[in-house]
């Protein structure tokens, strides 16, 4: 299986085309928070004195959030074109299982999304610590790569579970361009969560990434807010995520993470167990 | 035997597209599946090699039978290599060792190429690697689906010599759809498909000898003479003012014909009946 990996990996690299327009949804967000998002945020906030740096690290986790989705479908995108391609029938033909094939193609989406979080971070990182001034809790780094590992994992389950509805690669051609734009909406990159409508916001708690934003937002912004204006804060730019008048601390916040996962696994398998097109 | 089906059938829908099949392959037998387009082929030879399940009827193979499938279009990594392709594709069997490459590269002439990227070589190239692919698990069987399609002459016949070397050389079962005709001529044993069923089998000569007739076409400036002639010699003939169409049974039985009608001949022409003729003469001349 690793030559399987290793084969996903390779035509992952050798199109870097692809590789630039996985990450075009995140980068789209992130120059929309540069050119006007920004004031418009500070603009509408009470003043709080270092409000620059706490909203860059705001920006930064919705971000990532939105990459954990874009590049992990993606990295998956190699199923819908061997499938296409009758390249998953020639594979089902040798000694390996389904299964053996499928996870191999989950592996390599994995890599591919954490690796272009990683990217993505270090980009940002070195603009917002050049143009804002913005220092960074190297102490946090682990857990952020822990973070950046499992949203991987979760944008490639929950993308596999979509793949197995998609055909032809136009189609998925499609499909990527729409989840890249509304997944910045989905996790409250564009508007934050805390000021969308009800509606609004009842969609974007349903959307699983949007508790990996919280966690990552969670991790950046950390205690840097006011404590007289914290609450409200967290609540409105949906650093903590509200259930029933209950602000989900960090580790509910992960526990529910890791309950979605687990589910999205269980739907993934199934609907793959019960599919007959594929042998 | 190495693999047989009874009576096998595929069923989509409501359309038939296979109808119970019997057919055998002989270890070592070089077999093709000659049909038109839409005829079932290719719906036969996924359900052989299981890509499919049959809606009803049975294959039976040999135990530990391996097989190696050649599709009708490239699976391979156009971004990969050559050799890369072979590479990723060997370590998906337990058994393949990484001599088995490079002996394959030597073997179909892959050398000058094994490092430049699969998306770039040429038709024949291309089907080459693609045959090494298909023998990387040292297959009992090789199935061909329509391999020379798209190719000109030149590389569709050094395909094929490459191909008749393997099973001579390595004693391996091939099982073949084409629609060229003239390739079926190689072949050990002849499956006629047409709407999801066999309707002729038999080697090719056979084939050729129940279903298409020698032609000799004769014209004359008498035709009387030929006419009292050919009574004399109790052949039966089709007239058309000077032109005499005869079916001799035999190149021999033509030339004897010829012989005695010579005085009287301005022009002639034979031509022995043919694969194609045969396939036409079974199939129908209508176009599906």
């Amino acid at each position: 299986m690793y030559y399987l990996v290793k084969r996903n990996l390779t035509l992952f690299s050798r199109n870097r085309a692809r590789a630039f327009f996985s990450l075009l949804g995140a980068l789209i967000t992130f120059a929309l928070y540069i050119v006007f998002l920004k004031q418009t945020l500070k603009g509408s906030l009470p003043p709080i004195n270092n409000i620059q740096q706490i909203l860059d690290n705001w920006q930064m986790g919705g971000t990532l959030a939105v990459a954990s989705i874009t590049t992990t479908l993606t990295g998956l995108s190699a199923v819908v074109s061997d499938r296409e391609n009758n390249i998953l029938q020639d594979l089902s033909l040798t000694e390996r299982s389904k299964w053996q094939i499928r996870l191999s193609y989950l592996i390599s989406s994995v890599i591919v999304g954490s690796l272009l979080q990683i990217i993505l971070l270090i980009f940002m990182l070195a603009y917002f610590i050049k143009t804002d001034n913005l220092s960074f809790t190297w102490s946090n780094l682990p857990i952020i790569l822990i973070i950046i590992l499992v949203s991987s994992l979760l944008g490639a389950v929950c993308n596999d579970l979509l793949v197995n509805f998609i055909k032809t690669f136009a189609t998925l051609t499609q499909v990527n361009l729409i989840i890249g734009t509304a997944s910045g909406f989905l996790v409250g990159s564009y508007i934050p969560l805390g000021v969308a409508p009800k509606a609004a916001q009842l969609v974007m708690k349903l959307t699983p990434t949007t508790y990996v934003a919280s966690l990552y937002r969670s991790l950046f912004v950390g205690n840097t807010v006011p404590t007289n204006l914290r609450t409200r804060f967290v609540k409105d730019m949906g650093i903590k995520l509200e259930w029933h008048n209950h602000l989900l601390t960090m580790p509910e916040t992960l526990s529910i993470t890791f309950t979605i996962l687990l589910a999205v696994i269980i739907i993934d398998y199934l609907t793959q167990k019960l599919n007959p097109r594929e042998a | 035997m190495l693999l047989k089906t009874k009576d096998l059938s595929k069923k989509y829908k409501n359309k038939l597209a296979v109808n119970k099949v019997n057919l055998e392959l002989r270890r070592g037998s070089f077999v093709t599946l000659l049909g038109t387009n839409g005829a079932g082929k290719s719906t036969l030879i996924n359900m052989l090699v299981g890509l499919k399940q049959p809606t009803s009827g049975e294959i039976i193979t040999g135990a530990n039978t391996k097989i190696g499938v050649v599709f009708q279009n490239s699976v391979l990594d156009p971004e990969l290599t050559v050799h890369e392709n072979l590479v990723v594709r060997a370590h998906q069997y337990k058994s393949c060792l990484l001599s088995r490459i490079n002996e394959l590269e030597s073997q179909l002439g892959l050398r000058n190429f094994v490092n430049q990227r699969y998306g770039t070589l040429s038709g024949g190239q291309k089907r080459r690697v693609d045959i090494a692919r298909a023998l990387l698990n040292n297959p009992d069987i090789l199935f061909l689906d329509e391999p020379t399609t798209g190719l000109d002459v030149q590389t569709r016949t050094a395909i094929w010599k490459l191909i008749l070397k393997l099973q001579k050389k390595q004693q391996l079962t091939i099982l073949l759809t084409t629609h060229y005709l003239e390739e079926a001529n190689e072949s050990d044993y002849c499956y006629v498909l047409a709407h999801g069923q066999i309707i002729a089998a038999g080697t090719t000569q056979e084939i050729i000898k129940q279903h298409a007739e020698n032609q000799l076409h004769l014209q004359t400036k008498s035709p009387e003479q030929l006419i009292t002639l050919l009574t004399q010699l109790t052949v039966s003939f089709e007239q058309e003012k000077c032109n005499f169409l005869i079916k001799p049974a035999t190149t021999k039985q033509a030339l004897q014909i010829l012989e005695v009608v010579k005085p009287y001949l301005a022009e002639f022409s034979y031509s022995p009946g043919d694969i194609s003729t045969a396939f036409m003469n079974i199939t129908g001349w209508e176009v599906a």
